[in-house]
C-alpha cells in the first residue's frame, strides 16, 4: 500500500484546458453569451471607479425622467434616482447573490449526492428521501416560506434560493456517482485499500466535476431570476440597496406612465440570464465526452 | 392597496385576538382574490321589467359598473371591517342616522328624530313607519332591537351568526335596547359616550332584516337584505356583486338601473378598465395616474381630504428616540412637502398633528406642521449626543390600509434621514405580518414604523394609540409606548364629554402637547380619490371613505 502510486483516473478524464476552449469556441451562441457576461461583470466590478451618480441619491423633483435625459442616460426612477447607476450597482448585488447561491447549493448538493451515491443502501435512502421532501415543495413557494421564517433580506433570500436548489445538484451528482462506483479505477483503488474518503474525493469527485460544472452553469441563470423574483416580491434586497428584482418590482406601478423604469432592469435580467444559458449549453456540449 | 378598516376593539387581549383573526381572515380573502373579473354582461333584469315602480327603467340605461379594490369578505354589515365591504353595504342598507352629504355630521335616516337625556345615557329614536326591508318584512323598533342584540348580547339566539369584531368598540356602551312602541326605540348606555350618534352612522350601525338573518343564519352575508337604495341580486365570487335599483326607496329611487361592483385588485388594471370603458367608476387611483386621468376629457376625477393620518410610530422605550430632541429632529429632518408633492403626486397633504384636518371641529387650526429644516434637525441631534451618527431600524410595509405607496415613502424618508446622519435600515413586511409585528409593540424590534389610520370620528385614533393605558400589553395600539398623564386625562375627558365645544377644547390642547412631545413623525393626510366617466352625475366622494351611490345618474 505504501509503495503504491496513486492511480490516475484512466477513464474519462475531466475535459479542461485548450480542448475545452476549442470545443466551446465552435458554439457561436456560447461565445456571444460569454462576451456579454464578461462585459457585464467587468462593468459591475468597475462600478466604484466609474463616474456614476450615487445609486441611492434622490432628487425627488426629477422623478421618472425618460431614457436619454440630460445627466441621466437611462432616466430616473420614481424617487428621482439615476437608473444607469442603479442598474450597474444592482448588477453587483444581483450577480453576486446569484453566483454565491449557486456555489452554496453546488457545494452542499454535490456533497449529499456524492455520499449518497457512493455509500449506497441506507445512507442513500435517508439522504435522497430528504432531497425528495425538498423537491416535493413548489420551488418558489419553498423559497418564500424560508424567507418568511428567516426574515426578509438579501442574505436570507440567498440562503433560501440555495436551499431550494440543493436537490438539483444532489440528484445529478448522485446519478453520476453511482455509475462511477463500479468503474474499474474505483475497484482498483478499493483493491489498494484506499480509505473511502480518499476514493470519494480523489477518484470519484474529479470525474463528477464536469456534471457539477454543467449543472452550475445551467442553474446560475435560474438563481439570478429567482433572487430577482424574491426581491420583486419585496422579500430580497432591502431599500436602498439596488437590485434588479427590486427595481423591476418598483417599476411595476409605473408601467403605463414610465415603462422604462421596468424595462431597464427587465432587459438586464433577460440579457444576463439568456447569456448564461447559452454559455451553460455550450459548456455542457463541450464537457460531454460523448459529443467529442 | 386595500383600505382596511382600522378601528379595533380596545378590550382585553382575547377580544383583540379575535379582531386580529377576523381582520386577518378578511385580508386573506382580499389577497386570495387575484385576477380580474371577466367583463360583466349587462345583467338583463326581468324583475325590474315586471315591477310597476320601475316603469322608467328603460331610460336609465346600463347599470353603473364600479371597479372595487378587492373582493368583499361579506355583505353582513355587522361582520365586516374593511372599507372595501362598506362601499357596497352603504348602498344596500340604511342606519338610524347617516352622514351629511359632505361632512361627518349626522342627519336623520331611518330615524326621523331623536332625543338625548341630559345625563347622556338615554337615546330615544322615532323611526320611519313607511319602510320595509327588501325581503318584504317591516322595519320597526323590534328590528332595530334585533340588530343590536344580535351584535352585543351573547345570549341572543342569532349571536352565533357573527363574529362581530367592531361591535364592542362602537356600541360597547349600549346597556340595553328597548322597543318602546312600534316605531320608537330607546338605547340605554352604561356611561356617556360622545361618539355614539356618529357611530350609529358608521357602516357597523347599518340595519339588516331580522327575517333574512333568521332564514340564512351565518350565510346572511351572502344573502343580504336591507332597506337601502339598491337591492341585492347576485354575488359571483371574484367576478361581481350585482345590485338593482330599489324603486320604492323611502328617500326616492336611484337614477340608475343598478350597480355592479367588480373586484379588480391590480391598481393599474383598474385604471386600464376605466380607460377602456369596462367600468364607469374606480376608487383609489394610484398617485401617478391621477393627473393623466384628470386631463382626460372623457373622465372626471374627484379628490377630497379624508380623515386619514399617515405617520411614523417612534419607539420611546429605547434609545435614541427616548430623547424628545431626537424625535423632534426627525420631524424636522423629513421633507413632508416633497413626500406629498413628489412621491404621492399631490394626492395627500402634509399632516400637522395626530388629528386629521378633515375632522373640522376637533382639529386644532393653530397647529403648524414641523417645517423641513435639516439644519435644526442636526442641531437637535448634536445636542442629544448623536452627532456622530446613529443606526436605527425602520419597519416598512409593502401595502395595505391607506398606506399610500409605503415602500417609496419609506425609501424617501430613509434618504432624508441619511442627510442628517441617521442611518435607517429598512425591513419590509407583508401587510398582515407587519400588523402583527407593529401592533404587538416595536420594543426590541424597531425604532420606527410606518402606520396609517382612517377613522370616522376624531376619538378613536388618539384614544387607542396615544394613551398610556393603550400600550400593546393592554390591548391598545400605542405601539411606541408614549405616555403623558396630561394627554391621558384630556383623552378620557373628551370621550365622555358630550358638549362639542368642550370636546374640541380638550382635543386642541391634546394636539399641542402631542406635537411638542413628538411620539410620532406626523407625515401626511390622504386625499381620497375616485375617477369616473364624464357622463356620471351626482356622485361625490365622501369624507367617510364610503361610496354612496344613491344620487348617481347618467347624463
Amino acid at each position: 500500500m505504501s509503495a503504491a502510486t496513486p492511480p490516475t483516473a484512466p477513464a474519462a478524464p475531466p475535459a479542461s484546458g485548450p480542448g475545452l476552449w476549442r470545443r466551446l469556441r465552435r458554439n457561436r451562441l456560447a461565445v456571444a453569451g460569454l462576451v456579454v457576461l464578461v462585459i457585464v461583470v467587468t462593468t459591475a466590478l468597475l462600478a466604484p471607479v466609474m463616474p456614476l451618480a450615487d445609486p441611492a441619491a434622490q432628487v425627488r423633483s426629477d422623478r421618472l425622467l425618460p431614457i436619454g435625459s440630460e445627466g441621466h442616460l437611462l432616466g430616473t426612477d420614481h424617487l428621482g434616482r439615476d437608473l444607469l447607476s442603479r442598474l450597474i450597482w444592482g448588477a453587483r448585488t444581483s450577480l453576486s447573490v446569484g453566483v454565491l447561491a449557486t456555489l452554496i447549493a453546488a457545494l452542499i448538493g454535490s456533497l449529499i449526492g456524492l455520499v449518497a451515491g457512493f455509500a449506497g443502501r441506507r445512507v442513500d435512502s435517508v439522504l435522497m428521501r430528504g432531497i425528495d421532501v425538498l423537491m416535493a415543495f413548489p420551488y418558489l413557494l419553498l423559497a418564500i416560506g424560508l424567507v418568511a421564517v428567516l426574515g426578509p433580506g438579501l442574505i436570507n433570500a440567498m440562503i433560501a434560493i440555495s436551499v431550494v436548489n440543493i436537490p438539483f445538484f444532489a440528484r445529478a451528482v448522485r446519478g453520476t456517482t453511482i455509475s462511477l462506483v463500479s468503474a474499474e479505477y474505483v475497484d482498483a483503488a478499493r483493491a489498494l485499500a484506499f480509505s473511502p474518503t480518499r476514493i470519494l474525493f480523489r477518484e470519484v469527485l474529479p470525474n463528477v466535476l464536469p456534471v457539477i460544472i454543467v449543472t452550475m452553469s445551467t442553474t446560475v441563470g435560474w438563481m439570478i431570476t429567482e433572487t430577482a423574483g424574491l426581491s420583486f416580491l419585496g422579500l430580497g434586497a432591502q431599500p436602498p440597496t439596488s437590485d434588479w428584482g427590486a427595481m423591476l418590482g418598483a417599476g411595476r406601478d409605473f408601467i403605463t406612465r414610465a415603462p422604462h423604469v421596468m424595462i431597464v432592469p427587465g432587459t438586464a435580467i433577460f440579457v444576463v440570464v439568456i447569456s448564461l444559458n447559452f454559455l451553460g449549453d455550450g459548456l455542457r456540449d463541450a464537457l460531454d465526452p460523448r459529443l467529442k | 392597496m386595500t383600505t382596511q378598516m382600522q378601528r379595533w376593539t380596545s378590550g382585553p387581549g382575547r377580544r383583540l385576538r379575535t379582531v386580529m383573526a377576523s381582520l386577518l381572515a378578511v385580508s386573506l380573502v382580499l389577497a386570495a382574490c387575484g385576477g380580474d373579473a371577466a367583463d360583466p354582461e349587462t345583467p338583463d333584469d326581468p324583475d325590474a321589467a315586471d315591477d310597476p315602480g320601475a316603469a322608467g327603467d328603460a331610460d336609465l340605461g346600463d347599470p353603473l359598473v364600479v371597479g372595487q379594490v378587492a373582493e368583499p369578505a361579506s355583505l353582513d354589515p355587522h361582520q365586516v371591517t374593511a372599507v372595501n365591504d362598506f362601499r357596497i353595504n352603504i348602498n344596500l342598507y340604511d342606519g338610524l342616522v347617516r352622514y351629511e352629504d359632505d361632512s361627518l355630521g349626522v342627519e336623520p335616516a331611518l330615524a326621523t328624530d331623536w332625543e338625548i337625556s341630559d345625563d347622556g345615557l338615554l337615546y330615544t329614536f322615532a323611526l320611519r313607519d313607511d319602510v320595509s326591508f327588501h325581503d318584504g318584512s317591516p322595519f320597526d323598533a323590534e328590528a332595530v332591537k334585533f340588530n343590536f342584540d344580535r351584535m352585543l348580547d351573547e345570549d341572543h339566539p342569532d349571536h352565533d351568526t357573527g363574529p362581530f369584531p367592531l361591535a364592542n368598540q362602537f356600541f360597547g356602551q349600549v346597556a340595553e335596547v328597548r322597543a318602546v312602541e312600534d316605531h320608537v326605540v330607546e338605547f340605554e348606555l352604561s356611561q356617556p359616550f360622545a361618539p355614539f350618534l356618529s357611530n350609529l352612522a358608521y357602516p357597523t350601525g347599518l340595519l339588516i332584516s331580522p327575517a333574512a338573518v333568521e332564514e340564512h343564519g351565518e350565510d346572511v352575508g351572502r344573502n343580504p337584505s336591507g332597506t337601502g337604495p339598491y337591492v341585492f341580486v347576485e354575488w359571483l365570487g371574484n367576478e361581481r356583486v350585482t345590485l338593482e335599483r330599489n324603486p320604492d326607496y323611502w328617500d326616492g329611487p336611484p337614477g340608475v338601473s343598478g350597480v355592479v361592483f367588480r373586484p379588480i385588485t391590480e391598481s393599474q388594471t383598474r385604471v386600464t378598465e376605466l380607460l377602456s370603458g369596462g367600468v364607469d367608476l374606480i376608487v383609489e387611483v394610484p398617485p401617478d395616474d391621477v393627473a393623466p386621468l384628470r386631463d382626460d376629457s372623457d373622465l372626471t376625477v374627484q379628490e377630497q381630504a379624508g380623515p386619514h393620518v399617515w405617520f411614523l410610530i417612534l419607539n420611546l422605550a429605547e434609545a435614541p428616540f427616548d430623547d424628545v430632541r431626537m424625535r423632534q429632529a426627525l420631524n424636522y429632518a423629513i421633507d413632508k412637502q416633497s413626500l406629498v408633492d413628489d412621491v404621492l403626486q399631490g394626492t395627500a397633504s402634509v399632516a400637522a398633528g395626530p388629528i386629521a384636518e378633515a375632522f373640522g371641529w376637533a382639529y386644532n387650526p393653530d397647529l403648524e406642521p414641523y417645517p423641513y429644516d435639516p439644519e435644526r434637525a442636526r442641531e437637535l441631534i448634536e445636542e442629544a449626543g448623536y452627532g456622530d451618527g446613529v443606526d436605527v431600524t425602520f419597519f416598512v410595509t409593502e401595502g395595505g390600509s391607506g398606506m399610500l405607496d409605503p415602500v417609496p415613502m419609506g425609501e424617501a424618508i430613509q434618504a432624508d434621514l441619511r442627510e442628517v446622519g441617521i442611518d435607517a435600515a429598512i425591513e419590509t413586511y407583508e401587510w398582515n405580518s407587519f400588523l402583527d409585528e407593529v401592533n404587538a409593540g416595536i420594543e426590541g424590534k424597531a425604532d420606527m414604523a410606518q402606520m396609517a389610520w382612517m377613522t370616522a370620528d376624531p376619538d378613536t385614533l388618539p384614544y387607542l394609540t396615544l394613551r398610556s393605558n393603550a400600550w400593546p400589553e393592554d390591548g391598545g395600539f400605542n405601539s411606541g409606548y408614549y405616555a403623558n398623564p396630561e394627554v391621558d386625562a384630556l383623552l378620557e375627558a373628551a370621550q365622555v364629554e358630550t358638549d362639542q365645544d368642550e370636546r374640541a377644547r380638550r382635543y386642541h390642547e391634546m394636539q399641542e402637547i402631542v406635537v411638542e412631545d413628538a411620539p410620532w413623525v406626523f407625515v401626511a393626510s390622504w386625499k381620497q380619490n375616485a375617477a369616473m366617466s364624464a357622463d356620471i352625475q351626482g356622485f361625490e366622494v365622501h369624507p367617510s371613505f364610503l361610496l354612496r351611490l344613491h344620487d348617481v345618474s347618467r347624463s
